[in-house]
């Protein structure tokens, strides 16, 4: 089959990415050189998204994705991320990841492919924390009258940091795909495969693992 | 005398996989405007059946009725012959299909008792839905209908339907002439497998059977090509410049697509209604029947047939 695409490349994308809403500013930092004596600060670290291609599928004439929508999804992207990898490594109370999924996909969260959808059971990372994702290509589908309520984004995300037990490197790759829930863009389904390497995940040298969910 | 032309199930493998996923397109006829630069050929019609609020609990299987009928251009009176219901179960992520003769007498809201495939001529899809669905014990919220045209268009535009052909199949009357072994049918072809009934002692059981097969099939070539959450959009796209959506959303035949693409056609079973002779050319439900919908309607997944 060779759909019939009416792909409009978004020529804002690349400006996109000075918006600050949508750009997170790296601030990856291992804070814990200005900690006095007597307290400790966990390291930080903030996901940058980088806007890619923006495309779009019509089943009617040739649609857009609105800057407003596609920096939301972009947004949205870069959000899930940081609560889902980079913010259980910073040691923080993990915010409500249920708040990132419509209500249908939520469920996931608590089930099998839990595993392939954060990383809250890994150790607290004691260095710097380095996140890198690559620029997130977006898919949209517009129905005939134009309306666009399915985005897919691409996720390619790779994570590394120091752990009481050595080194940690997370890479989380696949897609997404958002739907407009309640006035913001949540994730309706997925399919990643992470993997998780490195001698700071356990106790016993290095262990890996590989997890793979969605369909 | 009229010929009847089951088309096939194929458009079940395309309700699992990409008919319900990728009809979300036909919004464009369900608002009852051509899509421009659109193909004018429609492969089928998906229809959302009234109450249906299908929502992916892992717990709740979902029933989908593919339906084949017998019209060709300028027809208007049709009768749905080929009869899958496929019931499937998300958190299990397995599968029945059920194939059901059409000389098969049931009820028939409003209409007496007749051949199951007369309700679609009385009143189309959705009446023909409401007979199976309560023979079945069922609820059945997704209806797709296809007829000759529509599936010839399906096929060739997914690029052919691979099948392996179990014994030499040559029947003047649907234009079967197949050798055996593995092949790549173009639509005619296809059409042809799934309507052969006068080569085999049992008829239109063994071509139900048959029709099953070729949704199967469909199923495993949509699989095979790995399509992810991106990819499905496109393939919506290009399915709803082919079908006429009646009810039916863009989202949910998204997550009706993926649902079908989570599917194992391993973890299908293709199962024929057990029938007997009944009044004329009637067929009658037969011994075992009962307890097989019993078994099909809990949870789509048939545990001891």
């Amino acid at each position: 089959m060779s759909p019939s695409l009416s792909s409009s490349l978004s020529r804002r994308a690349w400006s996109a990415a000075l918006l600050a809403t949508v750009v997170l500013a790296a601030c990856s930092s291992g804070g814990s050189s200005k900690a006095t004596s007597t307290t400790t600060v966990a390291p930080t670290a903030r996901v940058r998204v980088t806007p890619g291609q923006v495309t779009v599928v019509s089943a009617g004439p040739a649609a857009q994705l609105a800057d407003a929508d596609r920096d939301a999804v972009f947004a949205a992207v870069g959000s899930y991320v940081q609560d889902a990898t980079v913010a259980p490594l910073e040691g923080k109370q993990v915010p409500d990841l249920a708040s990132h999924f419509t209500a249908t996909a939520a469920p996931a969260l608590q089930g099998a492919e839990r595993d392939a959808l954060l990383d809250t059971d890994l150790p607290r990372a004691t260095g710097k924390i380095t996140p890198a994702l690559q620029p997130v290509n977006l898919h949209a589908l517009a129905d005939p009258g134009g309306a666009i309520d399915l985005v897919g984004s691409t996720l390619d995300l790779t994570v590394q940091a120091n752990a009481k037990g050595g080194p940690i490197t997370i890479h989380r790759s696949g897609e997404l795909m958002f739907t407009r829930d309640g006035g913001t863009w949540k994730i309706l389904s997925f399919r990643l495969a992470v993997t998780r390497d490195g001698a700071g995940l356990g106790t016993a040298g290095s262990t890996s693992s590989t997890t793979k969910a969605g369909s | 005398m009229i010929r009847r032309h089951p088309i096939v199930a194929t458009v079940v493998g395309i309700p699992l996989v990409l008919t319900l996923t990728l009809a979300t397109l036909a919004s464009l006829w369900l608002a009852g405007v051509q899509i421009p630069g659109a193909s004018a050929a429609r492969w089928f019609t998906i229809t959302k059946t009234a109450n249906a609020d299908y929502t992916p609990i892992p717990d709740k299987p979902v029933f989908i009725l593919v339906i084949g009928n017998d019209g060709r251009t300028g027809q208007t009176v049709t009768r749905g012959d080929a009869i899958h219901l496929i019931g499937v179960n998300p958190a299990l992520h397995q599968a029945t299909m059920l194939d059901l003769p059409r000389d098969t007498a049931l009820p028939i809201p409003g209409h007496g008792t007749d051949k199951v495939n007369a309700s679609h001529a009385f009143g189309g899809p959705r009446l023909e839905a409401d007979t199976i669905g309560a023979a079945f014990g069922v609820q059945i919220p997704y209806v797709v209908d296809t007829d000759f045209d529509g599936f010839i268009g399906m096929v060739d535009d997914m690029g052919g339907l691979t099948v392996n052909v179990p014994y030499r199949m040559q029947d003047s009357f649907s234009g079967a002439d197949f050798q055996p072994g593995v092949q790549k049918l173009d639509g005619h072809q296809a059409l042809s497998y799934a309507r052969n009934r006068h080569q085999f002692p049992n008829s239109d059981l063994t071509r139900t059977q048959n029709q099953g097969y070729l949704i199967l099939q469909a199923l495993t070539q949509f699989r095979a090509a790995n399509t992810g959450p991106i990819g499905t959009l496109d393939l919506l796209a290009d399915l709803g410049r082919h079908a006429r959506l009646d009810g039916v959303g863009l989202k949910d035949l998204y997550g009706l697509g993926r649902l079908g693409l989570s599917i194992d056609p391993a973890q299908v079973k293709n199962v024929l209604v057990p029938v007997v002779s009944g009044s004329g050319s009637n067929l009658a439900l037969g011994p075992g029947a009962a307890s097989l919908f019993q078994d099909f309607a809990d949870d789509g997944v048939l545990q001891t047939h």
